[in-house]
């Protein structure tokens, strides 16, 4: 490829639709062409720019603290590792003397819950003749028990931030399946609406209110085949304790009973209901207010009345 | 006026961008929270408009901060601005979801099409916000219909050229050629206002 042929890469790269052959090729170019990696980093900054037209959107507020906790767990796993890289101006040793090794026990009130640092300070070796083989095979022992001892540390405190991650894991697990059964319910719910509407022999029912509601309003849908029917209705004035709105169907001259419900502080309702075989050939609805848990019969006065328009 | 106003405070946030990824590199949990403030809600939009769930959204989300707070060493300033970096990691993050989930999923997550709650915000930030998605706006619609329509599956869907180029139903060479063009000719119209971005 000919520097031509990797400046055409550039533009797709900016926008992340390379293919992975593609995407080293270009890496390579990069690693020895300037003014390519310079009209890349513009490039860059164009694309992410389409970002700004799309709505924010705010996540769940617990989101930024569970951040932040992760960050922690990932921290103390870190600095437990083999991290003798200094930060910020300290030299390594300044983190091996200043930092003082925490005395190891398997009790747990005396680990403190932050290390934050865990080199060894390493003794010198002595120059003194005869005894220098003993000296230092003591020294080696020594040396061994305690770094055996700094690794049982390192494990416990492994071991803590891992039950601590745990837990935080299955919280958010139960959290996540509670979501997910709610949003399968929500799915489900839509589904069923969504069926009642494109079903084939679906009607419309319009229902307008009495002189005991005039600006009530509903819309009825429903579906003949299943007999399922879904009402939104508004301007309903609110039920008084101990009384509910119930659905009525008028077929051949009786009445059969629906769903009962009541309305929302906004004076609307949607009702999803199931229409009894016998009420499905396009009856008259009808809205009545009963005590609450509905009646066999209709008893109260009519609010709402209207039928399917053809 | 608020254009001047809002230019210079640009150049400040920008700057101020560079030093929280510092920050971040050298270990300051704050600069994280810093920047999860001040760029959580578009980065979600982000999410939200590649993923359409909001679950899902949140989980990338919290993957996305963590690689900022792993990789943030490794950002070079000269490849972009910190902002540049931080929705190209958010847009890998959601691509590899997508392609992870099965395509069942994918159907059920398309019909969804939740409406994200809108991020609360002041009202100067709403203003500058405004601002911002007008300039690019604007820059957009001079865009031919083609162009602007590849771009944006492109980069706002995560749609691949190939998954583009049958959508379409247009050669993938076609697809290819239209996206350069469009992002070069984008860059031509927004260069003169990059510095009012963030």
């Amino acid at each position: 490829m000919n520097h031509e042929d990797y400046k055409e890469l550039l533009a797709l790269d900016a926008l992340g639709s390379l293919d992975d052959a593609e995407t080293r090729a270009l890496q390579t170019h990069l690693a020895s062409c300037a003014e390519c990696r310079g009209e890349l980093a513009e490039l860059r900054d164009t694309a992410s720019a389409l970002v700004y037209t799309l709505p924010y959107a705010a996540p769940h507020a617990d989101l930024r603290g569970r951040i932040l906790e992760n960050i922690r767990a990932l921290r103390s796993d870190t600095t437990q590792g083999n991290n003798n890289m200094p930060q910020s101006g300290e030299t390594a040793q300044d983190t091996a003397t200043a930092t003082p090794t925490p005395p190891i026990s398997t009790d747990d009130a005396s680990l403190p819950s932050q290390q934050t640092s865990t080199v060894l300070p390493f003794t010198t070796r002595r120059r003194e003749g005869t005894g220098r083989v003993w000296k230092y095979g003591t020294l080696a022992a020594s040396l061994a028990v305690a770094a055996l001892l700094v690794s049982l540390g390192v494990l416990w405190q492994r071991n803590r931030a891992l039950q601590t991650e745990l837990a935080r894991l299955s919280a958010q697990t139960i959290d996540t399946q509670a979501r997910i059964n709610r949003m399968e319910q929500e799915l489900a719910r839509e589904r069923e609406a969504e069926e009642i509407f494109a079903a084939p022999d679906a009607r419309l029912a319009t229902l307008a209110g009495t002189e005991a509601a005039p600006d009530a309003r509903a819309r009825l849908t429903y579906d003949r085949q299943t007999g399922r029917a879904i009402m939104f209705a508004h301007g309903l004035p609110p039920a008084p304790a101990g009384k509910a709105y119930q659905l009525w169907f008028i077929a051949g001259g009786k009445p059969l009973p629906g769903a009962v419900f009541t309305t929302d502080a906004e004076g609307r309702a949607v009702l999803r209901d199931q229409m009894p075989p016998e009420g499905r050939a396009d009856p008259i609805f009808v809205v009545t207010l009963e005590p609450s848990g509905g009646v066999p019969a209709p008893t109260g006065d009519k609010y709402l009345l209207g039928k399917s328009e053809g | 006026m608020i254009g001047t106003k809002s230019l210079t405070e640009q150049r400040e946030i920008d700057k101020s961008d560079v030093e929280f990824v510092r920050a971040v590199a050298n270990g300051e949990e704050r600069a994280l929270a810093s920047l999860y403030d001040r760029y959580s809600s578009i980065l979600f939009g982000l999410l939200v408009r590649i993923l359409h769930r909001r679950a899902e959204a949140e989980d990338v989300l919290q993957e996305v901060f963590i690689q900022v707070w792993q990789k943030a060493p490794d950002y070079d300033e000269s490849r972009g601005r910190p902002f540049s970096w931080l929705v190209t990691i958010a847009r890998s993050r959601a691509i590899d979801r997508l392609r992870s989930l099965d395509a069942r999923d994918r159907l059920s997550m398309a019909a969804a099409l939740e409406t994200p709650e809108v991020a609360s915000e002041s009202a100067d930030d709403e203003a500058i916000r405004h601002e911002q998605r007008d300039i690019v706006q604007s820059a957009l619609d001079q865009l031919s219909e083609q162009q602007r329509q590849t771009l944006l599956l492109a980069y706002l869907e995560g749609l691949s050229q190939s998954e583009i180029a049958a959508r379409l139903n247009e050669p993938l060479g076609t697809v290819k050629t239209r996206t350069r063009s469009g992002l070069k000719k984008l860059h031509g119209i927004l260069r003169k206002n990059l510095d009012k971005l963030r």
